[in-house]
């Protein structure tokens, strides 16, 4: 194997192993699953050009986030409907504080396949009709007018119980976390 | 967590944030708290779907059939543990991949690569100009992205493509047309490795739905796949249909003749093409049509094309 090649495997495999977290991160601020699939995308057709080109990334995770700002950052410019309107100087503080957070879990012991599968769980132990709601919303990504005529309850009442519902599935993760 | 933190990061969520709650907003993750709180709600956006999809999908696949679970299992595994196998053949792995989940365990056992997801949510409107010459953007006889409308919800997501006329801005020999076209050209060569010797099968999928029109009309529906090389798929000669049809080095095309009247179902096309090992671009052309000559006329009054998608499997030729 040539060393271009164990070089790219490597970058692969750990871009493969924090997928899921750099997809949070890009979600998150994109709140677009669609876009934020193509950026991640992006950021693993430059991360494997730059390799190509025999760069060293002391830090890849943060050498990703870096690249995925600049094109979430793009793509907020090209899309100007994004309700993304403050001032720049604000803007690019919350983005360094958001860089930060995922930076502070880089070497965190509790993967997301951990979190995945606690989440799995506690989602499995819900009430089916809370589950019926975040299915609605999360899977059929129905709006939460649909959602309150889906349910026959109104809009206020879905939105409360959707924020009770995540609060209660965050402390589950995290209890279930604990424990192991 | 604290409720005023936990609003605000809602608000974000939802797209309604005020200039002066992002700036509260950033204040309050500038300390550890606040950014585990960001970081543990979006790792939940991003979860939840999958969360959703695998567990009630898990049970059942349990009840059915024991064997089904292990399988999916088996995938995860596979994936936990053999992420370098991934990496050699040159997979980019989705953050949402439950299609990938069913594509791993499938009949085909081939490695899937998501060349187009498209359901219209984002990007810039299609031009309306016919058959493209770049890649990277929908083009063809005149449609809109649309919402909810005429009793056809969204198959993905919030809004659809509706399908207008069937004809584009200067068109020549507009008269006397009746299907309405869309296309978009995909550059694969970054991914020629991929199928370099042949053993690699795109595959295209879209659904179709209308609103519940007349029960004496009739409209049909297709998708196609062309392979082209550079020169054929930029040099302007595909506006031809005929070039398309002569000059491709492989197309495939799937039919469905008849869309249903029921605003409520969506129906879904699907087609595969084996890549020729020279191809540089494909083709996308998707096509609804009056199914009738009694019918025949240049508009459409509500119908809509949602959920496109183009993956690149790696699949051994038939013996």
């Amino acid at each position: 194997m040539s060393i271009e090649s164990e070089a790219i495997q490597r970058a692969a495999a750990e871009f493969i192993h924090g997928r899921h977290r750099l997809g949070a991160f890009v979600n998150g601020l994109l709140r677009d699953a669609h876009a934020a699939e193509d950026v991640l995308q992006e950021v693993w057709v430059r991360l494997a050009a730059e390799v190509e080109k025999g760069t060293r990334l002391d830090n890849q995770s943060a050498w990703c986030r870096g690249v995925a700002r600049n094109l979430i950052r793009r793509h907020w410019e090209q899309q100007q409907s994004a309700k993304v309107v403050a001032d720049s100087a604000v803007l690019e503080t919350f983005l360094d504080r958001v860089e930060l957070a995922f930076a502070e879990v880089d070497d965190d012991t509790a993967d997301w396949a951990e979190r995945q599968h606690a989440l799995d769980e506690c989602v499995a132990a819900l009430p089916e009709r809370s589950r019926q709601m975040l299915t609605l919303r999360y899977e059929s990504r129905a709006s939460m007018d649909d959602v309150a005529r889906a349910m026959g309850q109104t809009f206020e009442a879905v939105t409360k119980t959707l924020y009770r519902v995540r609060r209660a599935l965050l402390e589950c993760v995290e209890r279930k976390l604990s424990q192991i | 967590m604290n409720t005023h933190l936990d609003e605000l990061i809602n608000r974000w969520r939802e797209g309604e944030l005020s200039d002066e709650e992002l700036r509260r907003l950033t204040d309050a993750i500038a300390t550890p708290e606040g950014r585990a709180a960001l970081r543990g709600d979006w790792f939940l956006e991003a979860a939840l779907p999958e969360a959703l999809r695998t567990s009630p999908v898990l049970k059942l696949a349990q009840k059915l059939d024991p064997m089904a679970t292990s399988q999916t299992r088996t995938w995860t595994n596979w994936l936990s543990w053999r992420p370098l196998t991934a990496a050699a053949a040159g997979i980019v792995l989705g953050m949402f991949c439950t299609s990938m989940v069913f594509a791993y365990v499938g009949p085909s056992l081939g490695k899937v690569m998501t060349l187009l997801q498209e359901s219209f949510e984002s990007g810039p409107a299609p031009l309306v100009t016919g058959v493209p010459i770049e890649a990277g953007k929908w083009s063809g006889d005149y449609t809109e992205v649309v919402g909810e409308q005429r009793g056809v919800k969204p198959e993905s997501g919030k809004k659809m493509l509706r399908f207008l006329r069937a004809d584009f801005e200067g068109k020549p020999q507009a008269a006397g047309s009746a299907a309405g076209d869309i296309y978009r050209l995909v550059d694969v060569r970054p991914y020629r490795k991929e199928f370099s010797d042949g053993g690699a099968v795109a595959q295209l999928s879209a659904v179709f739905n209308a609103f519940e029109f007349p029960a004496n009309e009739a409209y049909g529906c297709s998708i196609s796949l062309f392979a082209l090389d550079a020169e054929t798929a930029m040099n302007g000669s595909t506006r031809s249909g005929q070039t398309l049809n002569t000059e491709s080095l492989a197309m495939a095309r799937n039919s469905r003749l008849k869309l249903d009247r029921d605003p409520a179902t969506w129906q879904r096309l699907n087609g595969e093409l084996r890549l020729p090992p020279n191809t540089d671009f494909l083709l996308i052309h998707i096509s609804l049509s009056h199914a009738s000559i009694a019918q025949r006329k240049a508009t459409f009054d509500g119908h809509y094309l949602d959920d496109v998608r183009l993956t690149l499997t790696r699949r051994a030729p038939l013996p």
